[in-house]
């Protein structure tokens, strides 16, 4: 209690000179005096311990985001550090993909240049190389069995060359044609491509008690004699590299987004996985040099998938054989068309 | 329902008012008593026994009778209620069990009434409250009116006792169950607490334990901030004050902020101990005391609850002993502008943690709140 409050409320208490109820009054006045006398003094002291408190408060949340700024001005000098080498690395992919690109043009104007010359080299031997084997048979024909035996070796083997070399001619001119500008992209359907197909190995089919199946093929953008020769070689393969059973050739297609997904199954001898790149390159025959063909029918498929927009590779079947796997694009007419059906349609010729 | 409020300095004089109140003829059936760590608690136990009157109860940090404010007393609030329309269960807890014991209480309050509301007396140190509304509401699933204090012990932060008329436990839960049915309750608690400085990070934490802050152990940043160094004796005093007026405002995932006040300090561990759940990551803000402009504030919300709720039989305050320290001699102004309102037995304590209802419709655990109850018969 305060104390001059104090001795006021004892001297009035004892006064004898003031009445009962003013006692009453003055001590009720004192009293509320009092308390607010308390009241602002507890202000003054909370006021005081607050301010004290806030300073403190407020010096340490400054020194604590000063501590926070060098950081960040520590983090940003080494993202300006970062951005810089960064910069550095982005020119130098920019220039190495500068260079890429002209290499590659180089090497486009290479490959066009040596597709152009394979063409041309072709078409102009094929000329001499028929004069050649002409005169060769006519030799043959007219001094055979009269010189010697020797004399007639020498012949058979000029015939012989000169045959197998007028094919390897045609098979380049035909690999060459590939994507060239006499090609006429336009709707096809690939059932009628097939039926073509069959019809032109009609032969071969027969001969060698061969089945092909296929599921119903979509219509695609394409150039109609490139994707006949596309078939013909998948099928001509799995028939040429029948195994001990009758040949049996599968085509299933299927709709994945937005590409077609051939498959060409036979149940053939099968080859080794390991040969995935290397039986699409012109003239790669593999390991086994007694099958018969000059290694360009595999070349021509993978020129002709290219050409269209797609791509191919093989897998070995699990239970004996190989299966061709090409994907062709969905032409953007046919994105919104339901997938087609898959039926078990027979084609067998 | 008739509510009557008692003040008593000591044991003697509740004997003589309990005895003054039965020979007029008034037999209440429950006790809510609200005491003083000071008083003989067994005693005021074998007294409500004595008269057969279900007693609930805890230890405080200043008492609420009517519209006055006490210290080292005993508050009582007296029903004649219906024995039918309530149950008083205590049931004692060991960390970290806390959430286990009140969904058992939840469910046993939901075998009782089929609208239970519950007011909830609880030690107030060695408590995660939040895991133990957390309990409550899983047994009582939906929104059951849950409204209580976490007990005081005049500041000496050493230990609260909570009490039925049979049970005094250090950890305990104790609860007055009601059917809502019969009798109506309703609450609004209300608050005022400013943030300051910047958004701090807990970089560790274990329970309720707050151990590191923004890197550092949490009494160093703790201790910095409020310019505070443990040099002598009074410096506990000090610690307390800290503890109860500037309490931290967590920042909640949803976005609204959370009043957690330091209950304990281990200077040897650097940790800081608050009365609900904290985890690695949570943000929060140091806070100051609010203005003293609060109060009439707190009165105006108050005043336009009473516009809701007319009618009261009785009515029970939970205030922040943190409150008390902000707004010293000034809180008794908010006390009487309450009491004015209903002119109704009201009594209350100055407790280290509220549970009640920000305005929001739900009841939470709070610190630095004024959290108040309207009890009345339908």
């Amino acid at each position: 209690m305060n104390s001059s409050l104090a001795n006021l409320k004892s001297l009035v208490q004892s006064s004898k000179t003031v009445s009962g109820k003013e006692k009453e009054e003055i001590l009720f006045a004192l009293e509320k005096l009092e308390k607010e006398i308390e009241e602002k003094e507890f202000i003054m002291r909370r006021l005081k311990k607050d301010k004290s408190i806030i300073v403190n408060i407020l010096q340490t949340a400054i020194t604590d985001l000063e501590k926070s700024k060098e950081k960040i001005e520590e983090s940003n000098i080494q993202l300006r550090k970062h951005q810089k080498e960064l910069k550095q690395k982005k020119k130098i992919i920019e220039n190495n993909s500068q260079t890429l690109k002209e290499n590659l043009k180089k090497l486009e104007h290479s490959y066009n240049e040596l597709e152009d010359f394979t063409h041309i080299a072709s078409h102009d031997l094929k000329s001499p190389l028929r004069s050649i084997s002409g005169f060769a048979y006519l030799l043959q024909k007219k001094y055979g069995n009269k010189i010697d035996e020797e004399a007639d070796k020498y012949l058979d083997f000029i015939v012989s060359a000169s045959g197998h070399m007028h094919e390897v001619i045609e098979a380049l001119l035909k690999y060459s044609k590939v994507g060239k500008g006499q090609q006429q992209f336009e709707e096809v359907n690939l059932n009628k491509i097939l039926e073509v197909t069959l019809d032109n190995l009609s032969k071969e089919i027969e001969d060698n008690h061969a089945k092909v199946y296929s599921t119903s093929l979509p219509t695609i953008i394409g150039d109609k004699i490139s994707l006949v020769q596309l078939f013909q070689n998948l099928i001509a393969n799995a028939i040429k590299f029948k195994s001990q059973k009758n040949p049996v050739i599968k085509i299933i297609c299927q709709q994945q987004q937005d590409q077609w997904q051939f498959k060409v199954r036979d149940n053939g001898i099968g080859m080794d996985e390991h040969f995935n790149e290397k039986v699409f390159i012109p003239f790669q025959r593999l390991e086994d040099e007694k099958r018969p063909g000059l290694g360009l029918g595999l070349a021509i498929c993978k020129k002709v998938i290219v050409v269209h927009g797609g791509t191919i590779h093989f897998e070995n079947n699990p239970e004996g054989g190989t299966t061709f796997i090409f994907y062709l694009p969905v032409s953007q007419s046919q994105v919104q068309k339901t997938k087609i059906e898959v039926s078990d349609s027979t084609l067998n010729k | 329902m008739k509510v009557t409020s008692l003040l008593c300095n000591d044991t003697e004089e509740l004997r003589e008012k309990l005895t003054r109140v039965s020979a007029e003829g008034y037999n209440p059936t429950l006790a809510i008593v609200f005491s003083s760590i000071n008083q003989d608690i067994a005693a005021i136990q074998a007294i409500f026994s004595h008269y057969e009157i279900d007693l609930l109860g805890c230890t405080t940090a200043g008492e609420i009778v009517d519209d006055g404010l006490y210290e080292e007393s005993i508050a009582v609030l007296l029903f004649d209620i219906n024995k039918d329309y309530f149950r008083v269960i205590q049931k004692p807890y060991e960390y970290p069990d806390v959430e286990k014991v009140a969904s058992e209480i939840g469910k046993e309050s939901k075998e009782l009434f089929d609208k239970p509301g519950l007011i909830v007396l609880t030690s107030g140190l060695a408590i995660n409250a939040e895991k133990m509304i957390s309990g409550f509401r899983k047994a009582l699933q939906g929104n059951v009116p849950i409204y209580g204090g976490l007990a005081g012990d005049d500041l000496r932060m050493h230990e609260t006792y909570v009490f039925s008329a049979k049970d005094l436990s250090k950890k305990g839960i104790c609860s007055l169950i009601i059917d809502t049915e019969k009798i109506s309750i309703n609450g609004l608690a209300t608050s005022g607490w400013e943030a300051v400085g910047i958004e701090n990070t807990v970089t560790e934490a274990q329970g309720n334990k707050v151990l590191g802050i923004n890197g550092e152990k949490a009494f160093t940043v703790f201790s910095r901030y409020f310019g505070f160094s443990l040099d002598g004796d009074s410096d506990q005093d000090k610690l307390i004050t800290l503890q109860t007026n500037y309490p931290f405002q967590f920042i909640r995932e949803e976005g609204y902020k959370v009043l957690r006040s330091p209950l304990l300090v281990d200077i040897d561990e650097g940790s800081i101990t608050i009365a609900g759940s904290v985890k690695k990551g949570d943000k929060f803000k140091f806070s100051y005391s609010p203005g003293f402009e609060v109060i009439e504030k707190t009165i105006n919300e108050f005043g336009s609850f009473k516009n809701k709720i007319e009618e009261a039989d009785g009515i029970i305050l939970f205030s922040c002993k943190g409150r008390h320290g902000a707004f010293g001699p000034l809180l008794e102004k908010e006390i009487k502008g309450i009491h004015h309102f209903w002119k109704k037995p009201l009594i209350g304590f100055l407790s280290y943690g509220e549970i009640g209802d920000l305005g929001n419709g739900i009841c939470e655990f709070h610190n630095e709140t004024c959290s108040l109850v309207i009890l009345k018969e339908k």
